[in-house]
């Protein structure tokens, strides 16, 4: 048995903590404060810190689930919560007006992160009318020179967020 | 991002009067910040350069981390976040559902007259908060 560590990331309000909470086994830990900003419009509270869940892998295997802050002031916690982590999930809200510079955001932030490790993106909302598609995601990340999975995700849903990290898994299986 | 709390003048002046009375009359303090509690600095007051907007955002993650921590070792209430450094001590605490208060001080004050300075401000800043002509929560 080995212990894994995965990070979920993404701008506020793309599901991070709803993710989490949508496979973990534990009862996930949260750090949500009310919003007292802009983000008012959007979601009532934001993470301050972090989420904290956990599954375990058919072999046995623990994994620990890691959810960042979305918001960018909250950015000091990035460079701490990767510490020991294997892969991260990016997760873009596709309501949101510029998922293509929300992945920028992010792809930028943990730049060395991931180049160490692994990443997989997850579009949330997919079907919202005049959303970005996941071809404008992969070709933005060909002028970035970046390969990295990309899926649409319910992350409601226990079956898509476990996707994520399946792909994930195999991503880093072959590095 | 801007926040939706204003800051009333009456409430204001008081609270500069306030955090400047705690820095005053405690030995070793050099700086104080007023925040949100999702991390958006509202006022400081201080002796060196502090960044106050960087330093908001911190103690936000810092009081929702010391409040969870107390929930899950079954343990009410946090009332102080407190970081012992080898020169110094930061302490937050949470003033209202959406204030928090830090002070910092080197290790030339007395922690518990820092913590007792800092819980009478915070309690100063609750009550000015509290005035009718007030809308920051």
């Amino acid at each position: 048995m080995s212990e894994i560590k995965l990070i979920f990331t993404g701008p506020a309000g793309a599901g991070k903590t709803t993710a989490i909470a949508a496979i973990s086994e534990i009862p996930p830990v949260r750090t949500d404060v009310d919003a007292t900003d802009d983000l008012l419009a959007v979601k009532e509270q934001t993470t301050a810190a972090l989420d904290f869940g956990e599954i375990t892998l058919d072999d046995g295997s623990k994994v620990r689930l890691y959810g960042t802050p979305g918001q960018s002031r909250f950015a000091h916690m990035w460079p701490i919560l990767v510490q020991g982590g294997l892969g991260l999930v990016i997760l873009l809200d596709n309501t949101r007006p510029s998922p293509v510079e929300d992945l920028a955001e992010y792809l930028d932030g943990f730049a060395d992160f991931i180049a160490e490790t692994g990443a997989v993106i997850g579009l949330t909302r997919a079907d919202h009318p005049g959303g970005t598609t996941i071809d404008e995601l992969h070709h933005y990340l060909e002028q970035r020179g970046e390969h990295h999975p990309v899926l649409t995700a319910d992350v409601r849903e226990e079956a898509d967020v476990l996707m994520l990290l399946n792909v994930l898994l195999s991503l880093l299986e072959t590095r | 991002m801007s926040n939706t709390i204003s800051l009333p003048e009456a409430f204001r002046q008081s609270a500069e009067e306030i955090l400047a009375r705690l820095l005053d009359n405690t030995q070793g303090a050099y700086g104080v910040v007023l925040a949100t509690i999702d991390g958006h600095a509202l006022l400081h007051a201080a002796r060196t350069d502090l960044p106050a907007d960087r330093i908001a955002a911190m103690t936000s993650s810092l009081v929702s981390l010391g409040e969870t921590i107390a929930h899950e070792a079954n343990q009410q209430k946090c009332r102080f976040v407190i970081v012992e450094n080898s020169d110094g001590y930061v302490v937050t605490l949470r003033i209202s559902s959406r204030l928090t208060l830090s002070s910092f001080a080197g290790n030339d004050t007395n922690l518990g007259m820092l913590l007792s300075a800092t819980r009478s401000a915070s309690e100063a800043l609750g009550k000015a908060a509290r005035q009718p002509s007030e809308t920051a929560q």
